[in-house]
């Protein structure tokens, strides 16, 4: 099987096609396209997608739903959903720190604002802990005795190790496709909203609770 | 072959989609967050981008059904890439690109004043061109000069301040009347007297085609703070009203004088208060100047005028955008194909 995979969680704007074996869930990446450049998910996605194509036509999509900022998010979710609509393809949403992870590893990416978001994978490389968005410290803490990687882990000085630092198409098309043969649930095509949203209505005034 | 064409409208609150094929209105879908916003009192970026989200894939095969199409039909895809919200413009041009990519035909970033002027296309047949186009909503108030709409717009004036909308919502909000403030008005209005208070007309005498309505939403907050007993919220509204469409006519009218044109056209969503239309077509009358105004549900955002002015771009064999098109929330109206 064929999957188109797009992850737009990071500053990495990506787009694979990757071939995974129905037996072993052995995969094979066809073509993949990455460019680091968070400001312009929306300009570089669907070009990237349209450079992967050339290696087959995919049979199924899979989409890296975050967490992550959500402006990135929606590009990659809304292209991963218009793109399944026209060609009748199933879309599967995968939590995007699940393509960095390993067994006994922590996963950490940048969530801004001086904020992470993180998960931690078992032995088996299953995730039993997370997404979460805290602060740095508390995923450090979490983190403590594993592997440690990522871009916010890199940035506030624990990963362990340099790479990955952004979530790799293999790995997301591979745990979609696990899932999905484990009768599991994909995730919903919407982003992550770990946070809430900024919006405040107006003459909500602060309630002072003793 | 007569080609068949997808457009696709988030600009702002509406998920608006369009299917048009040579100049025939085959689908027009609407799914509006406009609830979502209310209790804020005005549109909130973040929550239409989320609403754009979850209503696109639902709006588009919705749209296919009115239509009695399928996907694999079509043979173009065009979408607002600005100017309008930052967040929504990327969703909708996502959008775009996937279902252009995933079905091999051409796709077309356009903008949306263009598509405000050539839905008119749509109920009242080929734009005579040149014309004058006025856009007011919330969003804008434009005097435009059109002598080609695939090709390029010529801006003559616009708000200094405030577009036209906007006042229409201020003032709903100081008189309580909840939000989206134009359609309240103008009901309100309707029980008032135009000249019971004096509003001013800002820049009325300026030479400019500019327009500005921030001092007029002063003298209104000003004139209900100084009111004492029981406001005459029918008086205020048909006063208020009777400022802004008594300036947006005045300058219209006197751009087509200016430029010799005897068409004028009138969009977007402060085009559907019925005053403005009575007014316009009053003044245009005596001018001797053919008015068109699309009806009301075509005036406000939506899908069938991204639609309607792709089928134009087609039919003028206009090349399409690239790929890596962007969405310019300042996209300049002169600029019709990003
Ligand atoms: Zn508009």
């Amino acid at each position: 099987m064929l999957v188109l995979v797009l992850d737009t969680s990071t500053p990495a704007v990506s787009a694979g096609l990757v071939r995974v074996d129905g037996g072993e869930g052995a995969v094979a990446v066809l073509a993949e396209r990455v460019v680091v450049d968070g400001r312009r998910h929306g300009e570089l996605l669907a070009v990237g997608v349209r450079e992967v194509l050339a290696a087959g036509v995919p049979d199924a999509v899979v989409v890296g739903v975050g967490p992550g900022p959500f402006t990135g998010l929606r590009v990659g979710i809304m292209t991963a959903a218009a793109f399944g609509d026209a060609r009748g393809l199933p879309v599967l949403g995968v939590c995007s720190l699940d393509g960095l992870a390993g067994p006994g590893t922590a996963v950490v990416t940048d969530a801004r604002r001086k904020e992470v978001y993180w998960a931690v994978y078992d032995a088996a490389g299953d995730r039993v802990d997370g997404p979460h968005v805290t602060v740095p410290a508390v995923a450090q803490e979490a983190a403590a005795g594993l592997r440690v990687v990522g871009d916010g882990a890199q940035l506030y000085g624990f990963a362990t190790e340099p790479e990955p630092r952004y979530p790799a198409v293999a790995r997301l098309a591979e745990v979609a496709v696990r899932r999905h043969a484990a009768g599991l649930p994909a995730l919903p095509l919407t982003p992550l909203y770990l946070r809430r949203p900024d919006a405040v209505e107006p003459g909500a005034g602060k309630k002072v609770t003793a | 072959m007569v080609p068949l064409v997808l457009g696709i409208e988030t600009s702002c609150d509406e998920t608006g989609i369009g299917i048009v094929r040579d100049g025939v209105l085959l689908a027009d879908a609407v799914a509006s967050s406009v609830d979502q916003h209310a209790r804020f009192g005005g549109v909130v970026p973040e929550v239409a981008s989320r609403a754009h989200l979850e209503a696109m894939v639902p709006t588009v095969q919705r749209a296919l059904a009115t239509a009695g199409v399928a996907l694999r039909d079509l043979d173009a895809v065009a979408v607002t890439s600005g100017p309008g919200l930052a967040g929504a413009l990327l969703v909708g041009v996502a959008a775009a690109k996937a279902y252009a990519l995933a079905l091999d035909v051409p796709l077309y970033g356009v903008n949306h004043l263009a598509a405000h002027v050539a839905v008119d296309v749509l109920e009242h047949g080929p734009l005579p061109e040149p014309a004058i186009a006025l856009l007011v909503s919330g969003g804008h108030s434009s005097l435009l000069l059109v002598e080609d709409v695939t090709r390029t717009l010529q801006p003559l004036g616009q708000t200094v301040d405030d577009a036209a909308g906007e006042a229409f919502d201020k003032v709903a909000r100081l008189l309580g009347l909840g939000f989206p403030g134009g359609p309240a008005v103008d009901r309100q209005a309707r029980d008032g007297d135009p000249a019971a208070i004096a509003f001013p007309r800002s820049m009325l005498a300026d030479p400019s085609y500019d327009v500005s309505f921030s001092g007029l939403k002063t003298a209104v907050a000003r004139w209900l703070e100084k009111h004492e007993g029981q406001v005459p919220v029918a008086d205020v509204c048909a006063s208020f009203q009777e400022a802004v469409v008594d300036v947006l006519t005045a300058k219209a009218v006197r751009a087509c004088r200016d430029h010799g044109i005897d068409h004028l056209l009138v969009g977007g969503g402060v085009a559907a208060n019925s005053r403005l239309r009575a007014l316009a077509e009053e003044r245009c009358a005596q001018a001797g100047i053919r008015l068109r105004v699309p009806r009301p549900g075509q005036c406000t955002d939506n899908g069938a005028m991204v639609a309607a002015l792709g089928d134009r771009l087609v039919a003028a064999g206009i090349a399409p955008s690239p790929l890596d098109l962007p969405a310019d929330s300042a996209m300049p109206v002169e600029l019709v194909v990003a």
